[in-house]
């Protein structure tokens, strides 16, 4: 008790003394930074997966190929889940003309769909309309190719299985019929649930698919993902929301890596600015230390003493930034709410709770090196006033800021490889910044002037060289991450939106047959529009790997499983598609076009397993080609191209059954191409994903609006890093300001010699900033976002000039009291 | 004549946990040209305070203070400052060199604040006359005690001063190098002809000067 009653003594002593005061600030700054953008991230997070919940039409889905038992639901049900189900097969469709078609039938309850809507239209190809229901008892919705391929108006009478059912709207748009329309190779028919028994088309041995859907609060969800864990039952497919589309599925995680990332600088930022605080609050403690050394305090006993002092400061300032921070949020939401116009979900408390953890992690990682050196220091070079504390170890202050830094990385990334990545990053850009300031400020010292005061102004520069390029490294890190967050924000986010542009593909066609190839490319040039590349697709069964039969059951992930168990739609190509980069392995050679290779995407070969020099074996039309994956390839499939997960040399599919596939934008004002296309091609299949790449761009927009509140934090992280800064040397500023105001100077020349210290300070932070912040973002364009960035000038511009002048104003106006105190007052305190 | 610094009842108090504490009180005094005045007392009683408030580093709680003929209440900082530039010089005991400028350019930047630019010579010439030919590139921290203290003497003297203001010149320097810049301290005063106000401890320094001045407890000085 005593010992604590010390400490809080010991802090308010302290604090009137300055140094704490700093290291709180920086502290609260953090956790403040931290908790709102965790915050808000999450609840952002949230309304993305929301938004992209759509794409399945739920949070979550179950689907088997046998009828799923009932307590599923009622499990679901009792979580206070909402559920709705459905069942999915094959069969065959008569007119009253006696035409026949094979369609996809789809028995939805009258729940359906518990997230996005349908759209139905009055006449096939129309406009669509946001269905408020399913069909009609004895009604069914077909999709408008079914209309042109068997010849029927809306309206018309058609029977499935042993009931007659009337054709009341054209289906266009189911919200989760995108995610396998490459096998749904018959158009789809949509009929209401209670009307399946009276086709009599279900029996215990039907092919078809039922279907689970589940919505609801994150908590309830859980649960129920828990109990599925638990839940022991063969066949059963879960499906989330990264199961959806891999197109909305890479924009979610860009987004959040994106997210997570500016979090991060600010916590970065900040943590410098913890240090330079600690090391000027133990330089401030050394007499007293010397004192109690004399007095007989042991080196362990002080070093105690300023740890417990650095804990409970920075409780308490990690606790006063997480409720500021979760406050702040509210205020973030709102904004955010207005420019998107849609309401983010409630805030959870956890991301606060991590925050003050993040802050607790910080005050050690970044602070606790410079108080390290306080019990060592000499007593009796202090109170003869000859030193003061040592800088602390280079190598345990390295140890420690890596360690907190790598920790925080990983916590926030939560995978290895990308720890390691923002961590050679992180460490390049301290190196260059601590290194490049070093030399610069310098080479600043050399530079010779006539007039003492602008010699002053060069010489405070080059004098303290070790604590300018402490200064310089630590505003680079702050002005970094503001071009990161703002100006490069910018490139990346149009670099990204770029990836899908106004005239990006909106139209799929499957199930062109070469014959058709030249008629269709007629049609094209008729129509007006841009002939578009036709890719041959042939089908075909994984049968083996490296020779040994392929047991879809033996992979560890449902989403291996279901790649393992499907057909896959293989097509053969000479050069390596737009937005496709080779990431592993070699694209073929002219000379190996008539080998038998392989080339995969490395997410889809990692999860089977598949690496470079595997053998697989296809079953395509009873016959059995083998290939050798020689490479794999990272795929932008937000740029909705047609892509692939298997390619192979024209030589191993040569002779082989195939049929084309194209992709192609069209205009909003030429919808009548539509039915055209449709009308002189039947047997081809279209379809419109217009909402998906919406979707898409919805969630950039969102990241974008999150990724400027973002900006607020670190702008704040580099003010406390400035104060700090400027704290450090406010005492020696002081004294200059108070001798050069006794020789006569001017208040405006004081205030110019420091704003000008100050400005070349952030020029030079500014210069290194811009630099690092273009090497970084281009990384981190090509590595996470899959485009090469190509930076405009004015990063350079905002880094120098945005740098100088804002460093030098914020500089100054933090020195104002020092440069407005009366003269003596200065001299006497120092 | 007119007198070169005049104080009139001067007042100085500070606010303390225990109330207001008066450090000095009704203080009259008058300087002039080429008067050298000595200002003693016990540690405590204000010496150091009264010789900022007469060279406006500070402003008094009461009275006025007139130097070089002008009402130092009746100036800004801004004014007080350029009234000092040029005509007062200082010496301090902790010396104040600015450390990011040689000893040539911390003389040198008391004339460019005098207005006078491109003095090199004229600062090296002093340099010379204290003693430091050979340290003039020398930087603040790489000089001894005694050889800043030369630096600010030619600081101080390079203005050609009309009165000098000097708060224990020699309180941080050994015994030898303490007479080496009190006779240089006073010779360079004789040779400029500039008043001097000089707080000291040193009796045999108070001697030096035309009178002596006492602060006693409470603030009050006795001639």
């Amino acid at each position: 008790m005593t010992g604590i009653l010390m400490t809080l003594r010991g802090i308010r002593r302290d604090w009137r003394t300055g140094g704490l005061p700093v290291i709180a600030l920086a502290l609260s700054v953090a956790v403040c930074a931290v908790t709102s953008v965790g915050v808000f991230n999450e609840r952002v997070q949230q309304a993305m997966q929301s938004r992209a919940a759509q794409t399945l039409g739920a949070d979550l889905v179950i689907q088997s190929h046998n009828a799923i038992p009932p307590e599923v639901a009622q499990k679901a049900l009792s979580l206070e889940l909402e559920v709705s189900q459905q069942v999915e097969f094959p069969s065959m469709i008569l007119t009253q003309a006696g035409t026949t078609r094979l369609v996809s039938v789809k028995a939805v309850d009258q729940r359906y769909p518990l997230r996005g809507s349908a759209r139905t239209a009055k006449r096939p190809y129309g406009d669509g309309e946001v269905a408020g229901a399913i069909p009609g008892r004895g009604e069914i919705w077909a999709h408008s190719r079914l209309f042109s391929e068997v010849e029927i108006d809306v309206g018309a009478t058609v029977q499935l299985g042993e009931q007659t059912f009337r054709t009341t709207r054209a289906l266009i748009l189911e919200p989760d019929g995108f995610s396998s329309f490459f096998h749904m190779a018959a158009p789809r028919v949509m009929m209401r649930l209670s009307d399946l028994p009276t086709t009599g088309l279900i029996t215990p041995s039907s092919r078809a698919h039922y279907r689970i859907q589940v919505a609801g609060t994150r908590q309830g969800l859980t649960s129920f993902s828990q109990w599925l864990d638990t839940y022991e039952r063969a066949g059963l497919e879960r499906r989330t929301v990264k199961d959806a589309q891999p197109s909305i599925r890479r924009a979610l995680d860009r987004a959040s890596s994106y997210l997570g990332l500016a979090s991060l600088s600010v916590v970065i930022v900040a943590g410098a600015g913890i240090f330079i605080a600690a090391f000027f609050y133990a330089r401030g403690q050394s007499t007293t230390v010397a004192i109690m050394r004399c007095l007989g305090a042991s080196q362990r006993r002080i070093l105690q003493t300023f740890i417990l002092r650095l804990v409970v400061v920075a409780l308490v300032s990690s606790f006063v930034g997480g409720l500021l921070g979760y406050g702040g949020q509210t205020f973030l939401s709102l904004l955010a709410e207005e420019k998107l116009g849609s309401t983010l979900p409630p805030p959870a408390i956890w991301p606060m709770l991590s925050g003050i953890a993040v802050g607790l992690v910080a005050a050690v990682g970044f602070g606790l090196a410079p108080l390290l050196k306080l019990p060592k220091l000499s007593v009796l070079g202090i109170l003869r006033g000859e030193k003061g504390v040592a800088p602390p170890s280079m190598w345990v202050t390295l140890g420690l800021v890596l360690l907190t830094s790598g920790g925080l990385i990983f916590w926030q990334a939560q995978e290895a490889m990308l720890t390691l990545w923002v961590m050679g990053l992180t460490l390049c850009l301290v190196v260059s910044l601590a290194a490049g300031g070093w030399v610069m400020l310098w080479l600043v010292g050399r530079i010779r002037v006539s007039r003492p005061s602008h010699r002053y102004v060069i010489s405070s520069l080059g004098r303290r060289l070790g604590m300018g390029s402490m200064q310089v490294l630590a505003f680079g890190l702050g002005i970094a991450a503001l071009l990161m967050v703002t100006v490069m924000r910018a490139d990346l986010l149009d670099g990204w939106m770029d990836t899908i542009p106004s005239g990006t593909p909106n139209r799929f066609l499957i199930n062109v047959q070469p014959d058709q190839h030249k008629a269709l490319q007629e049609f094209f040039v008729a129509e007006q529009l841009a002939s578009p590349d036709l890719f041959p697709m042939t089908r075909g069964r994984w049968v083996r790997h490296n020779g040994v039969l392929v047991d879809p059951q033996a992979y560890p992930t449902l989403q291996a499983q279901r790649f393992a168990a499907r057909e896959f739609n293989l097509t053969s190509s000479i050069d390596l598609p737009d937005s496709n980069r080779v990431v592993s392995g070699s694209w073929w050679r002219t000379g190996q076009l008539g080998d038998r290779l392989l080339s995969l995407e490395a997410e889809f070969a990692e999860s089977l397993g598949i690496s470079i020099g595997d053998q697989m074996t296809f079953r395509i039309s009873g016959v059995d080609l083998t290939g050798r994956v020689s490479s794999l390839r990272a795929v932008a499939w937000d740029s909705f191209q047609v892509n692939f997960f298997v390619i192979a040399t024209p030589g191993l599919l040569d002779g082989q059954p195939k049929t084309l596939i194209t992709s192609f934008f069209l205009s909003p004002e030429k919808s009548d191409t539509t039915a055209r296309l449709v009308r002189q091609f039947p047997s081809v299949t279209l379809f419109d994903v217009d909402s998906l790449i919406d979707q898409v761009r919805e969630i950039i927009q969102q990241a974008s609006v999150a990724v400027q509140y973002v900006f607020l934090f670190t702008l704040f992280a580099g003010i406390a890093v400035l104060i700090a800064a400027v704290q450090g040397s406010a005492t020696e500023r002081s004294r200059d300001a108070a001798v050069l105001r006794a020789l006569g100077s001017s208040t405006r020349r004081l205030w110019l010699a420091q704003f000008c210290e100050f400005a070349l300070l952030g020029g030079i932070a500014g210069l290194l900033a811009a630099a690092c912040a273009v090497i970084t973002s281009s990384i981190l364009a090509r590595e996470v976002f899959g485009f090469v960035l190509s930076p405009g000038w004015s990063v350079w511009v905002l880094g120098c000039a945005g740098g100088a002048l804002g460093i030098g104003l914020a500089g100054t106006v933090a020195l104002r009291r020092v440069l407005q105190r009366a003269p003596l007052k200065s001299l006497v305190q120092n | 004549m007119e007198p070169i610094v005049t104080a009139n009842n001067l007042s100085r108090q500070v606010k303390t946990a225990d109330g207001e504490l008066t450090i000095l009180d009704d203080i009259e005094l008058s300087v002039m040209p080429g008067d050298a005045v000595a200002i003693t007392g016990p540690s405590g009683s204000g010496k150091s305070t009264l010789l900022g408030l007469l060279a406006g580093l500070e402003d008094p709680s009461r009275g006025s203070i007139r130097l070089l003929g002008q009402e130092l209440s009746e100036l800004n900082q801004d004014e007080k400052a350029a009234l000092r530039a040029g005509n007062v010089g200082f010496v301090f005991q902790a010396f104040y060199l600015l450390n990011g400028l040689t000893a040539i350019e911390n003389v040198e930047i008391a004339l460019e604040l005098a207005g006078r630019d491109h003095q090199r010579e004229a600062a090296g010439e002093l340099l010379e006359r204290v003693g430091l030919a050979e340290r003039m590139n020398h930087y603040p921290p790489q000089l001894s005690g005694g050889e800043q203290q030369r630096v600010a003497l030619a600081r101080a003297f390079a203005v050609n001063p009309r009165v000098l203001f000097a708060d224990e010149p020699t309180g941080n320097l050994d015994t030898a190098s303490s007479e080496l810049v009190a006779d240089l301290f006073f010779d360079l005063r004789l040779q400029y002809g500039s008043a001097l106000l000089l707080v000291t401890h040193d009796s045999t320094l108070a001697a030096r000067c035309d009178r002596t001045l006492t602060l006693g407890v409470g603030g009050r000085l006795q001639s």
